[in-house]
């Protein structure tokens, strides 16, 4: 809904959109535009604090998967990965290889079923001029059917994997409880097959969108392995030149309360400026290491790498789409059962802290743990917290260019960069009322 | 006829693991006579349950305001059913409205539904049940087949409109 009202007070304009619609979770955006210039911007989170740190605290180690992953319904395995290597950390134990690649396979699973969802759910209704994904399946089920699939797949993918589709119940600190039988796994060959094709098809279909001319300078933000297109190890690196250990990370980024919202904001510590993390970041920092078929394909995408602009995010998406489902056939063939499915754990008292690439970008945990196991505090930095400052930014830039343009397309634009962040506002707790003030 | 039963909850937020107990209760029996599944979260996945059955009984913890332990049965979709927080605003957590039009835009199958409701004290973390709420779930699970019954016939006044039994009220489904 989108309301326009004049103030005889403040002669510039005011626009006012209720919701933010296609992005999980409640928040509000006033922007308030005097002859072209931002005077205000405020991005306001609804949602209550989820006190997840809090509810940590006391807890045995081993109950810290389980009840991070029920912090995303669409990322959670994000949170068990981050967890898990946190707290292996506090305890100097390292799961061996065949973990380490079920571990990796699990993140192909959410990657696809999350990447899937923003593409044709949440995100190519705007390009393809539909309010909602209802309508654009009415006209396009075929390509709806297909994201669906891709999604199933995904899912499919997580329960054999995790135990359960949402909020898997196999991982725990020290590697699985049970880890997979390699007959059972070889079933999902067909599936895979289908969805490397059908990522193709994806990219095909976004590359081709009209995107908006927008490219702000950025600092780009991911983790990076020497080796691997990044997930769950190693370093924390940036565009501007960045190279840290995850223990550095409180040091070089700052979580700032902003008092309209209740989700912190994320600025590096020495300048006070934004970052960005999330797939647009991590195919520009990590292109060179996208597997065989990924990064043809993106070069092939029409669209150059590195690229700046958010709206292309959804082209990253595909391209990651693409990049696990040919991981996910590299796995099935190279993997082995391990001998043990977890590596025995001794507790002792320790802190620990490890970042991993959850869909949306950076996920950064701090444990500390007693000598009985138990967590003494708890940090948690989801990647739409780190984006929020920058989404703010990124408003501040556009908004100027088309101030002048009906409210109905302001509205649209704003919420189409929004949207390219597939911000999870839940996580970040802290979506979308957008009231839009133009004098 | 084929009935799915889905639990749905957090098995960690008191009161909202109502559902899940009710599922994990009826898949120790041996008489179920239907298929049962875990949700904990409900979402545009729901897609995929609409090919398995030709009815689905959701059973949720719900806040309406009635006592704690009060069972509510609602044909679905309902306008008395409002997803937190969701309305126009999630793809992440699509509504059933949101997944029902998907499914006719989409023209897949839509089996009939119907929503077990389990009125909630308090979803605190690691706090147990509350004692009208384990009251309730045991009822459920004893009065279960009459249940099945009912859900799988189109005629039964279940179908009719929304029904409420309040904690101690012994007259839910009893034959």
């Amino acid at each position: 809904m989108t309301d326009m009202t004049s103030n005889s007070a403040n002669p510039g304009k005011t626009v006012k959109v209720d919701y933010l619609t296609r992005v999980e979770g409640e928040g509000g955006l006033h922007i308030w535009v005097d002859n072209g210039e931002v005077r205000e911007l405020n991005l306001r989170i609804f949602e209550p604090p989820r006190f997840f740190e809090g509810i940590l605290r006391g807890r045995h180690f081993q109950e810290v998967p389980d009840i991070t992953a029920r912090i995303c319904g669409i990322c959670p395995v994000a949170y068990q990965m981050s967890s898990v290597h946190a707290l292996e950390a506090a305890l100097g134990v390292k799961p061996g290889a065949e973990i380490r690649l079920l571990r990796r396979l699990l993140y192909c699973a959410e990657w696809m079923e999350s990447h899937a969802l923003h593409i044709y759910l949440l995100h190519a209704p705007d390009f393809l001029g539909y309010e909602s994904a209802v309508s654009l399946a009415a006209d396009f089920p075929r390509e709806v059917e297909r994201g669906l699939r891709l999604k199933k797949i995904g899912n499919a993918l997580l329960e054999f994997l995790g135990g359960r589709a949402t909020h898997p119940v196999s991982v725990c600190v020290g590697g699985f409880y049970k880890a997979p039988r390699k007959k059972d796994l070889v079933k999902f060959r067909e599936d895979f097959e289908w969805g490397l094709e059908a990522s193709k098809e994806t990219l095909r279909l976004v590359a081709g969108f009209n995107f908006p001319e927008f490219t702000p300078a950025y600092e780009f933000v991911s983790v990076s392995h020497p080796n691997e297109y990044p997930m769950n190890e190693y370093r924390i690196v940036s565009s501007a030149g960045l190279d840290l250990e995850p223990a550095e990370f409180e040091r070089v980024f700052l979580e700032e309360h902003v008092a309209r919202s209740t989700a912190l904001h994320s600025v590096r510590a020495d300048t006070g400026r934004s970052y960005l993390v999330g797939p647009l970041a991590r195919l520009n920092l990590n292109f060179e290491k996208l597997l065989p078929q990924a990064k043809e394909a993106a070069r092939a995408s029409g669209v150059s790498w590195p690229c700046r602009n958010p709206f292309q995010g959804i082209v990253a998406r595909a391209i990651e789409l693409i990049q696990v489902f040919e991981e996910a056939l590299s796995i099935l063939d190279s993997y082995q059962e391990p001998a043990r499915s977890r590596v025995d754990l001794k507790v002792r008292a320790g802190e620990g802290c490890a970042a991993t690439e959850a869909p949306r970008g950076v996920l950064y945990h701090r444990y500390r743990i007693n000598d009985q196991g138990l967590v003494e505090f708890a940090k948690i930095v989801p990647p739409t917290a780190q984006n929020l400052r920058r989404m703010e930014d990124d408003l501040r830039l556009l908004v100027p260019g088309v101030w002048r343009r009906s409210e109905a397309e302001i509205t649209h634009v704003c919420e189409n960069l929004i949207r390219s962040y597939d911000p999870c506002i839940s996580c970040s707790t802290h979506f979308l009322k957008l009231r839009l003030d133009r004098h | 006829m084929r009935l799915l039963v889905i639990g749905c909850g957090n098995p960690l937020a008191g009161d909202d693991s109502a559902g899940l107990e009710i599922l994990r209760r009826l898949q120790a029996r041996s008489d179920c006579g239907c298929k049962l599944r875990a949700a904990p979260q409900a979402g545009v996945g729901l897609l995929e349950f609409f090919d398995q059955a030709d009815v689905l009984l959701f059973v949720d913890a719900v806040s309406s305001g009635a006592p704690a332990g009060t069972l509510h049965l609602l044909p679905l979709p309902s306008p008395e059913v409002e997803s937190r927080g969701i309305r126009t605003l999630s793809g992440h957590g699509w509504d059933l409205p949101q997944t029902l039009a998907l499914a006719r835009a989409l023209g897949r199958r839509i089996p009939k539904l119907m929503l077990l409701g389990v009125e909630m004290a308090s979803v605190t973390p690691f706090v147990p049940r509350a004692a009208d709420v384990e009251e309730a779930i045991a009822l459920v699970v004893d009065r279960f087949p009459r249940l099945r019954s009912m859900l799988l016939d189109a005629a039964s006044e279940i179908w009719r409109e929304p029904q409420s039994f309040f904690a101690g009220d012994d007259s839910f489904l009893k034959e």
